[in-house]
Formats: C-alpha cells, structure tokens, sequence
C-alpha cells in the first residue's frame, strides 16, 4: 500500500513535471523527480521492496523520457535504490539541506552511469548529435536542478508516509 | 530449494534487479529494431496520463492568464494609457512643430522672394476677437526697441495682413486689411484696373471690397490683387486678396467688388514687419544679416493711418 502510494506519487509528479515546466519555458534542463524517489524508497524500504520499486519507477522513467532506451532508467533507478539503502544503516539526513546535497551528488552520479551505460549498450549513442558530450555537459545543471526537488519529494514523501503508515518518523530526523 | 532462496533473497534480489534492466537495455540498445512490447505498454501507460497533466494544467494555466492574472494586466493598462496620453502629447507637439516649420518655410520664401523688404519677425502675442470668434486686431512682441514705427506694414509669406497701428518698447498693435478703417491701393494683376481696398468689419467673415472707377479689362472671380504701391505705404507686388464675387456695386461714379484676403487672419500666429525698402534687392543670401549696402527707405510715409468707421470710396491715384 505505501510502495503503492509512493510510485503513484512519482508517477503523477512526473507526469505533471513535463507540461509545468514547458509552461513555465525551463524545460532544458528536468529534475530527475524519479531518481529522488528511488532515493527516498531505499532510505526508508526493505531491500526487496525497495528494488521492486525502484524496478517500477525506472520503468515510468523510461516511458515518460523521449527517446530514452528502455532498461537505462531502470538500471539507474536500482543502483539509486542499492546505494540509499546501503547509506540508510550509515547516514542520517539533516533537514532539507542534507536531502538536497545527497540529490545533488547521486544527481551526477546517475549521469555516469547514464554516460557509461550508453556508451555500452546504445549502439547509436555516438552518432549524429554528440551523445556523451550532452550528458557531461548538462550532468551538473541537471544535478543543480534536481537537488532543490531532493528536499521538495522528501518532504511529500514523508508526509504520504505519515498518512498511509501513521508513523511520524521522517528521514530527516 | 526454497531455504536457499530464503537465505539468499537479499543477494538474489540483487542481480536479478541489475541484471532485468541491463537486459532490457541489452534488448533495446540494438540498432535497427522494432518497437517492442514494451515499449508500446510504457507508451499506452504514460501517454494519457501525461496528455491528461498537460490539459489540466493548461486549464490552470488559462484560469492563471485570464482572471488572476488580470491583476497586472490592470497595472500594464494603466501605464500603457500614460504611454497613450504622453504620445499623443507629443504627436500634438509634432503637428505643431510642423505646421510651425511649414508656416517658417513660407516666411523664408516670402524673404528670399522679396530681398528689396526689410523685414523684422514676430510672433502674435495677442488677439482682440470679435463676439463671433473674428480677430479684430492683433498684437506682436516687437516695439520700437526692434525698430518697429507706426503706420509699418506688416506681412506673411502668403501676403498683407495690416499695418501697425501703435507702437511701444518691446509691442505693437496690427490694424488688420479687413478693419474698416484700413485703405491699401492695388491693382488687379495683369489686369489694367486699379482701385482701393477697405476693410468692411464684418463680424461673419474675413472680407474686403474693392473700390475702383472704371475696367480696362473683364475681372474674373479668383483674380489676384496686389499691392500697387502709390500709397507710399505698402510696397508694390504685396498680394492682397482675390476676387471674392463678380457682384458689383455701384455707389457713386465708382464699383465695388468683395475681396477674400490673401492671408488666412484666423490663423496667424508669425508676421514680418516691413521696416524699409531697398531701392536695389540685397543679393546676400538669406537668412543672414540684413544687407546693409543699399539705401533703404522707410516704408512708413508722413501718412498715418485714417480711422474713418465708415470709408468713402477713395479713388485710385
């Protein structure tokens, strides 16, 4: 029911980011609103659920980005969820500023991934318009774009946490 | 079996959730290749979904623009009415920088035509109307200190306006063509008919009649009337007015004609001040300094101007 509510909500927020910010003329650069939901998912799931959704997310990831390959937001979205999980034991997030530097810094972190799984499996990712070059140069606006909705999609997740789970923890102590 | 998966459910669900999308990636990183089920599901999922968030949000978008919105509109309609009012300001101030320059234009013709007048410019400073929005007679911002005298013609580009009338420091006062008390002898241009032209007061129109005793020639309506000059007052060649009707009078052994004045009265707003006539024309260029060489004399004989309220017929000289 939680996981549920969570993908839902990432789904809707993905769906709506697209147009919102295409009205508001600075859809250049997207916040990667998918990837801070799988953050928030490993920080706060057990591991199989947590892989399940992230499996899920990456998925609508793939399918609301143009043009991306199938697989590719998955695979980012799973090692997302592995590597929040894996902090989850060790990290204890500060209020909204912790929650925006660790969206910043798996931000860039997803754009090599991204960089190094294109090169491998997108047979076409070299030709034509210069594929990695537009990865490593829109990694950090990317990066700085997302990190504010870090600490944005924490906070909404917390308090669908607290309305589905009745709990009143929340990851940012 | 199932022990095994128990026990090893973290490591299990590990690869399998790394190696399902490397896999897909596999799959789908191929090129050529068709569209794959997969793909058309994500499509078939997310497409309405997003199509749906992009109308409602362009509902909130138009509620936004149309109606919230309006608050600054409200604002911009206010500074965009300054903006109007400031332009038309200044597209008022253009017209009348316009006309200024076309009336200027004509005075400066009027000078390089008629190089044998010294002239003094002014501007009207003031206008003595009659009940019915006539102007009876005028007064300029140039006096004696300009050297202005009584009984001085005064002129535009388009012709005679009057005479001055009184004089002081730094104003005068215009006895216009058509006050009753005015008299100018003409001719009729390339017509062998001279007469004089009084000023008849009228409180309807600008209008003049002529006085004339015999025509050499037939007149027409429209004939043009220039100064002749053997007043001594006005110098020769000023035009004076038109022909208004063929509709003679007879009082007396002489004629009368109506006469429309050359000049426009009602919308004088510059005049030249005849101050001297040269007997030979300056050829320096204008506009400069007045030329000085040539003997000048003044315009303004021993004659003053008559008040007479109702004029006798004067005959021509």
């Amino acid at each position: 029911m939680r996981g549920l509510a969570l993908v839902l909500t990432t789904f809707l927020l993905m769906a709506l980011l697209s147009p919102l910010l295409h009205d508001a003329d600075i859809a250049r650069y997207v916040p990667d609103i998918a990837l801070v939901a799988c953050l928030y998912v490993g920080l706060t799931t057990s591991l199989e659920k947590a892989v399940l959704w992230g499996l899920v997310i990456g998925l609508l990831e793939d399918g609301f980005t143009t043009g991306q390959t199938v697989g590719l937001g998955m695979e980012i979205a799973v090692l997302a969820v592995l590597a929040s999980h894996r902090l989850s034991r060790r990290l204890v997030l500060r209020g909204p500023l912790g929650a925006m530097f660790l969206a910043f810094g798996t931000s860039l972190a997803a754009s090599l991934v991204e960089l190094a799984l294109s090169l491998v499996f997108v047979r076409n990712f070299t030709e034509g318009a210069s594929g990695p070059l537009i990865v490593l140069q829109s990694m950090l606006p990317q990066a700085l774009v997302t990190a504010p909705f870090g600490a944005i999609v924490f906070w909404l997740f917390d308090r669908l946490d607290a309305l589905t789970s009745r709990k009143n923890e929340s990851v940012f102590m | 079996m199932r022990e095994f998966f128990l026990r090893h459910r973290k490591t299990i669900t590990t690869v399998l959730g790394i190696a399902l999308p490397l896999f897909l990636l596999y799959v789908h990183g191929r090129s050529p290749r068709k569209t794959t089920i997969i793909e058309k599901a994500l499509i078939q999922v997310t497409a309405p979904v997003q199509g749906a968030a992009a109308r409602v949000l362009s509902g909130i978008s138009d509620l936004w623009n149309g109606y919230i919105a309006l608050v600054a509109v409200a604002e911009e309609n206010a500074a965009l009415r300054a903006d109007r009012q400031r332009l038309e300001a200044d597209s008022t101030r253009l017209v009348i920088a316009l006309a200024e320059n076309e009336r200027l234009r004509g005075e400066l013709d009027f000078k390089r035509k008629r190089r044998d007048l010294l002239t003094v410019g002014a501007h009207i400073i003031g206008k003595d109307l009659s009940p019915y929005g006539r102007i009876l007679r005028v007064a300029l911002d140039a006096g004696t200190r300009s050297g202005i005298a009584e009984g001085m013609p005064v002129v535009t580009g388009m012709g005679l306006v009057g005479r001055v009338v009184r004089v002081s420091g730094e104003y005068a006062e215009v006895m216009l063509l058509v006050d009753a008390r005015s008299v100018v002898n003409v001719r009729v241009l390339d017509k062998g008919v001279t007469g004089t032209v009084t000023g008849t007061s009228s409180p309807y129109n600008y209008v003049a009649r002529m006085s004339y005793l015999h025509r050499a020639e037939p007149l027409e309506v429209g004939d043009l009337l220039v100064t002749s000059g053997h007043d001594k007052v006005f110098p020769p060649g000023l035009h004076v007015g038109t022909i208004r009707s063929l509709e003679e009078r007879q009082r007396d052994v002489e004629y009368e004609l109506q006469i429309t004045p050359s000049v426009n009265l009602a919308a004088l707003e510059e005049v030249q001040i005849v101050t001297g006539v040269l007997d030979e024309p300056a050829d320096a260029p204008l506009p400069g300094a007045a030329p000085a060489p040539a003997p000048a004399r003044s315009p303004t004989p021993a004659r003053s101007p008559t008040p007479s309220p109702s004029p006798s017929p004067r005959g021509s000289p």
